[in-house]
């Protein structure tokens, strides 16, 4: 009976890390499709409203990836450099979000270069930066999409069997 | 509105090593401006007097990177919310304190696209002075109960936008025989009634619209065509245009009180931009300021002929310095 509650247990533990590799796939290009659409509502409320930065970021809804902008709102109004702020915000941010956590080093990077920039000019010029983050955040959600589709079934796939394999090894 | 002291009002602009410089200078003490300059004392303009103030040894009391963290601290670090200000040379800040700024203009297109490299700040202490237009009012009251235009008139510095602040407040509230109005402020370099997003910074009384930055001209064509004031209220005449507009203003029947620069009225006629004005007699009253007696003492007051408005019984004394 022991033998058989851990066979059962020990397949849906390989079913589950299959089934969270797949997950971590599907949440980072989801949470680049919400960091796009906020950069977007970022860039519009920016133009018209014309609220210092801080006061935008904590005040408006930014949607999925709101926690985000919302902490690092917080974190300029606590008198940290927009770099610095963005580096704090992203740390607490990927502590409780896991579909923050699950962006890349190269997601982050692009979001870092232009946080740091945020306040910095215009709004001509921060239309341009934003253009071009959400270009590159763009070509990223392509391409989690894409391993998303071509490794979350596999994924998914090598857990559920991985899992039946182990069993009948040990039977 | 409370008032706040000038270090109150600057501390949260200027970095520790600044704000140290001026802790021996009394927070209560009448402060107009204070000016910082790269390589430079802090120069603290009072009423009469100034002092310059130079760090330890006799050093310059400011650097450039103490510019930039200003400039920085003015726009809460969001330029693109003042850029419009900032291309202006200015930022308005709260309590009416206005931040001059002086570096490179840069250009683009032929036009200025914004100021970059800030060496010179001038943070303007603006106050209120509620109650200087009052003595004034009999003076600038039709026999209904309206204001006739005015045109105020002095050199720079003399208190024009003191006096038309407390004109709008006065008309709005109303004051002796000057009934209450609808008054339109149209304050293109945000002194007159210094908003702060969209918030005024003075009193400038309950039946008061603000159309802030922009052009001038637009702002008064606006107001006339959406919030049909009674009593439009602008600062500096400076052009043509502005002239033109205010002539429409004054068409369209409404009350028009502005400023315009000239030491005499007899420099006020050489003023191609104000001829027009001048000739069809728009402006049914002038006052001119000076400082004979201080800064805003009133040194004539005339209707639209010229002809001299007895001004016995008024007391006329520095007020702006009050």
């Amino acid at each position: 009976m022991a033998k058989s509650i851990a066979l059962i247990a020990l397949f849906f533990f390989c079913t589950g890390l299959g089934m969270r590799g797949a997950s971590a796939l599907e949440r980072r290009a989801q949470m680049l499709s919400a960091l796009i659409g906020s950069v977007k509502r970022l860039m519009t409320r920016l133009e018209y409203a014309r609220l210092p930065l801080s006061q935008l970021l904590c005040t408006e809804d930014f949607g999925e990836a709101g926690a985000l902008w919302r902490l690092f709102g917080e974190e300029l109004q606590s008198g940290l450099s927009p770099d610095a702020a963005w580096t704090a915000a992203m740390h607490s941010a990927s502590a409780d979000d896991r579909s923050i956590a699950s962006l890349s080093d190269a997601d982050r990077a692009a979001l870092l270069r232009f946080a740091s920039g945020l306040g910095k000019y215009d709004v001509r010029t921060q239309k341009e930066q934003a253009e071009l983050l959400l270009a590159e955040l763009a070509d990223s959600a392509r391409e989690a999409e894409h391993q998303y589709g071509k490794k979350g079934r596999v994924y998914r796939a090598m857990g559920v069997l991985s899992g039946a394999a182990v069993c009948i090894l040990l039977v | 509105m409370k008032a706040k002291n000038w270090k109150t009002l600057l501390s949260r602009y200027l970095p520790e090593r600044i704000l140290s410089l001026l802790a021996d200078v009394d927070a209560s003490a009448p402060l107009e401006e204070l000016r910082l300059r790269a390589g430079k004392p802090l120069q603290l303009c009072f009423g009469g007097y100034e002092r310059l103030i130079y760090a330890a040894g006799g050093q310059p009391a400011c650097f450039a990177a103490d510019c930039a963290a200003i400039v920085a601290r003015l726009c809460e670090q969001s330029v693109y919310a003042w850029e419009e200000e900032l291309k202006h040379g200015f930022v308005t800040l709260e309590g009416g304190v206005r931040a001059g700024l002086a570096g490179r203009s840069v250009l683009a297109d032929g036009q200025l696209h914004h100021l970059s490299d800030v060496t010179g700040i001038c943070f303007r202490i603006a106050r209120a002075c509620e109650g200087v237009a009052e003595p004034l009012c009999d003076c600038l009251t039709r026999a209904d109960g309206g204001l006739y235009s005015t045109l105020i008139v002095s050199p720079p510095g003399c208190g024009k936008t003191t006096l038309l602040r407390d004109l709008a407040r006065i008309a709005s509230y109303g004051y002796g025989r000057l009934r209450p109005m609808r008054v339109g402020i149209v304050d293109t370099r945000f002194e007159l009634a210094g908003c702060v997003r969209g918030e005024a910074q003075f009193d400038i009384g309950p039946r008061t619209d603000v159309q802030s930055g922009g052009a001038k001209t637009d702002g008064i064509r606006q107001f006339i065509r959406c919030m049909s004031p009674e009593v439009l209220i602008t600062d500096e005449i400076g052009d043509t245009d502005d002239a033109v507009a205010v002539a429409e203003a004054a068409a369209a029947g409404v009350c028009v009180a502005a400023s315009a620069h000239a030491g005499t009225l007899r420099h006020l006629a050489c003023r191609p931009a104000l001829e027009r004005l001048l000739s069809d007699r728009l402006f049914e009253r002038f006052v001119l300021l000076g400082r004979s007696r201080g800064v805003g003492t009133v040194e004539l007051v005339c209707d639209g002929n010229g002809k001299k408005l007895n001004l016995e019984g008024i007391r006329w004394q520095n007020q702006l310095r009050s």
